[in-house]
């Protein structure tokens, strides 16, 4: 039997990685009302990106350049997807659903064909070892990704409320038009919103590469993990994002530990499901409908 | 087997795509034998440095070649040839086996080609799947007039192209999947089925057998008493955990965690804490889709406990540059490393095809090379043993491979397929480990002898097949008493 101590480790690692995802994919939602289902082939670019820098079979680079790397090509990736497609058609929900699923399943498949094949490929971790607090064992990649999430969360916050952007962010959020009567520039709050959900997804790829393993479909799973957490969170509420993302993370934890490593993935969606039936509106935020 | 040789009209559907390809152009190929022949004059072949070939037998005479003028085309179904290792192995090995074939003549024979005819060699991408590992094997087949086949890796596409090979009548050697399903339908239904051979690897029943064989052997000598079992839960995989399942509690003091992991395991921190919790010495595994992630993290997380058994991505000469050294101490068992010497031919074929190719093959490749070169004697034996001048039939090649043994393989010493009688027909015939020398069993290890910058796939067991000592993670802290201090 598994001990709780490691149990515990290994949810918080996990949910804070899932926090990093679901804050992406909520702050979009959130600014521009926008359902990115592409949120998890930027998660698949920020990784690939990682592979083809820092993989010794590739360019070598420090780990920690490929995890700078992997953010920064997800942010651009995502820019170019606002730019050259998103902003056309956002007034268009459907289209703009549909368009960032095929999307997402195109760059996924492009990675595929073009960089990693089928194969599942790995990356260094940025702090490989171990450390032991208080008998229980901990991994210092487990450790850089809690501390990681905490920084960019808390970060994120403080951006959101104390920045002018970050106001301008709120602003728009909250009423696209009244934004534009006090001066706000909506495109370019939604430019900069993209700018910022597609880093998080690409260091959440790298890491999750770290961590586990990459493959070209990586995204697809965090992705629906998202959307349960931000369902359960509340669509659009940062907060509600976080605290989704540790409910997810433990509750497949403990499953995955106690019951069956089988159920990996299949407890968000039971979770999505019942949350839809009974709280649609999530914990924190506004009705999903 | 005379007795056996009639067969049974083709069934509707494949009978009806057959007939309707043949109609467009390959009938008459497929009902000569799938052979075409040459201009009258030329001998199809192009002279290649160093490849004169015997044009002598050993006693002085000169080779026969009464085939000389035909082309026989084989294929090979290979999943993604040019960038799968499994399937690039398949391909280029066959191109490396045709080639001397085609220089050098049949192994023990010689002269050029079998027996004066030429080979050709074409590709089929299987993509690993089983409804386009079909309709590949129909397009060699009936379009390209294909022989004879070679390859399939994943059972399921092997027993996708049981029809169509019984509908064609055409013989295919499997090189790559080691489900034991074909060999069992060839037994059951011998009239219909009889053209499927398998030259390697041994089947998944056997291969379970040689694990138990060698933990018989090993376990205590390795310090190993108490395991934990963790097999992928897909289908190839089955018949291992079921042989596996009763026996190996007899083989150590415990094994407290006995479980099919899911094929879609990414997370395995919680396996590893399970297993490490059980404070077991050796954690078994069988895995394929999920042998990455699996080895990267139990490296990464420095666990406990050492780990092998059968892991797919190990066998692959890549494996180490693509998770940077994390499968240092993984071991696996294997028809062949680039260390190993089966045969006196394996390392001089390894080197060769490390020179033409840049890398090492996957077990598939040797393989195909035998298989491709088992099949090429058996037809020039059969040729040299009834007179012939012409190309065997189908019919004929099946009879061939049943009757002759292949002397000069570079797996196994010698190729003889298990009779129609045998619970598994047309299967390599293997008995043991000990006696055979397969399944190897190869550790990545660092060994600068071999090279100071990348890994070495050694063979620590068997005795025959041995290159190295069994290596222990530098990470675990034994007593001064276990075999890794000794």
């Amino acid at each position: 039997m598994t001990s709780a101590a490691n149990v515990i480790v290994t949810a918080i690692s996990i949910s804070s990685l899932y926090a990093i995802i679901a804050i992406g994919f909520t702050l979009i939602f959130g600014v521009g009302g926008v359902l990115n289902f592409s949120h998890g082939a930027l998660i698949t670019i920020g990784a690939e990106a990682s592979y083809l820098l820092s993989n010794p079979t590739n360019l070598g680079l420090h780990p920690a350049l490929g995890l700078v790397g992997g953010m920064v090509t997800a942010a651009v990736v995502g820019a170019i997807l606002y730019l050259g497609v998103v902003q056309f058609v956002e007034d268009e929900p459907v289209t703009l659903l549909i368009l960032t699923f095929i999307i997402g399943f195109f760059i996924q498949h492009a990675c595929r064909v073009f960089i990693t094949g089928t194969s599942d490929f790995s990356v260094d971790q940025v702090t490989p070892g171990e450390t032991t607090i208080a008998g229980v064992t901990l991994f210092d990649i487990d450790i850089f990704i809690f501390v990681l999430a905490a920084v960019l969360i808390a970060a994120t916050g403080v951006f959101v409320s104390r920045t002018k952007t970050g106001k301008a962010i709120l602003a728009v959020s909250m009423s696209e038009k009244g934004a534009a009567v006090v001066g706000i520039d909506a495109r370019k709050i939604n430019l900069i919103t993209w700018l910022l959900a597609s880093a998080f997804a690409g260091i959440a790829g790298v890491l999750l590469t770290m961590k586990q393993t990459g493959a070209w479909s990586m995204g697809t799973q965090p992705l629906i993990l998202a959307f349960s957490i931000v369902i359960l969170g509340g669509l659009g509420s940062i907060k509600g994002s976080v605290v989704g993302a540790y409910i997810i993370g433990f509750t497949e934890t403990i499953t995955t530990s106690y019951i069956s490593s089988s159920l990996q993935g299949f407890t968000a969606l039971v979770l999505l499901i019942v949350l839809l039936l009974v709280k649609p509106e999530g914990l924190f935020g506004r009705e999903a409908a | 087997m005379a007795d056996r040789s009639e067969t049974r009209g083709g069934g509707g559907r494949d009978r009806r795509s057959f007939l309707k390809y043949a109609g467009a152009g390959g009938a008459a190929a497929i009902a000569a034998g799938c052979k075409t022949r040459d201009r009258p004059g030329g001998s199809g072949f192009t002279t290649t440095p160093g490849g004169s070939g015997d044009e002598e037998t050993s006693e002085g005479t000169p080779v026969p070649q009464p085939l000389e003028g035909n082309t026989i085309r084989i294929g090979s179904l290979a999943p993604q040839p040019d960038s799968f290792p499994i399937g690039k192995s398949i391909w280029d090995s066959m191109q490396m086996a045709v080639e001397d074939i085609n220089q050098n003549g049949i192994p023990g024979i010689g002269g050029r080609g079998i027996l004066g005819a030429k080979l050709e060699p074409l590709s089929g991408n299987t993509e690993a799947s089983p409804g386009t590992a079909r309709e590949e094997f129909n397009r060699l087949v009936q379009k390209e007039g294909c022989k004879a086949t070679f390859g399939t890796f994943l059972t399921q596409c092997t027993l996708q192209i049981f029809n169509p090979m019984k509908a064609t009548q055409t013989v295919h050697i499997t090189t790559a999947a080691t489900g034991p399903k074909p060999g069992r339908i060839v037994h059951e239904r011998y009239d219909e089925f009889k053209w499927h051979f398998r030259a390697g690897p041994i089947n998944s029943y056997d291969l379970a057998a040689a694990e138990l064989e060698f933990l018989n052997i090993y376990a205590d000598q390795l310090g190993w008493s108490d395991a934990a079992v963790l097999i992928e839960n897909i289908a190839p995989f089955d018949p291992f955990a079921e042989t596996l399942k009763p026996e190996v509690g007899n083989l150590f003091d415990s094994v407290p965690v006995f479980k099919r992991s899911s094929s879609g395991t990414i997370n395995w921190t919680p396996l590893w804490d399970e297993v490490e919790s059980a404070d077991v010495d050796i954690n078994l595994i069988g895995q394929a889709l999920t042998g990455t992630a699996a080895v990267k993290q139990w490296a990464n997380q420095s666990r406990d406990f050492e780990m092998g058994g059968i892991h797919v991505p190990s066998q692959v000469y890549e494996f180490w540059e693509e998770v940077s050294g994390a499968c240092q101490y993984v071991f696996t068992m294997n028809a062949v490393t680039p260390q190993t010497e089966n045969t006196e031919r394996t390392q001089p074929f390894m080197k060769r095809y490390r020179d033409r190719f840049d890398t090492f093959p996957v077990y598939s490749g040797p393989i195909t090379y035998d298989a491709v070169r088992a099949y090429a004697k058996a037809m020039g034996r059969y040729v040299l043993d009834n007179d012939m001048e012409e190309v065997p039939t189908n019919e004929a090649m099946v009879e061939a491979l049943e009757t002759y043994t292949f002397e000069d393989g570079i797996v196994l010493p010698s190729i003889q397929f298990t009779p129609p009688e045998a619970d598994f027909a047309h299967e390599p015939q293997w008995t043991l480990m000990k006696d055979t020398g397969v399944p190897v069993w190869q550790q990545w290890q660092v060994d600068e002898e071999v090279t100071d910058d990348y890994g070495v796939m050694h063979s620590f067991a068997p005795e025959q097949n041995k290159t190295s000592d069994y290596t222990y993670p530098d990470w675990i802290d034994y007593p001064s008493d276990h075999p890794a201090n000794q």
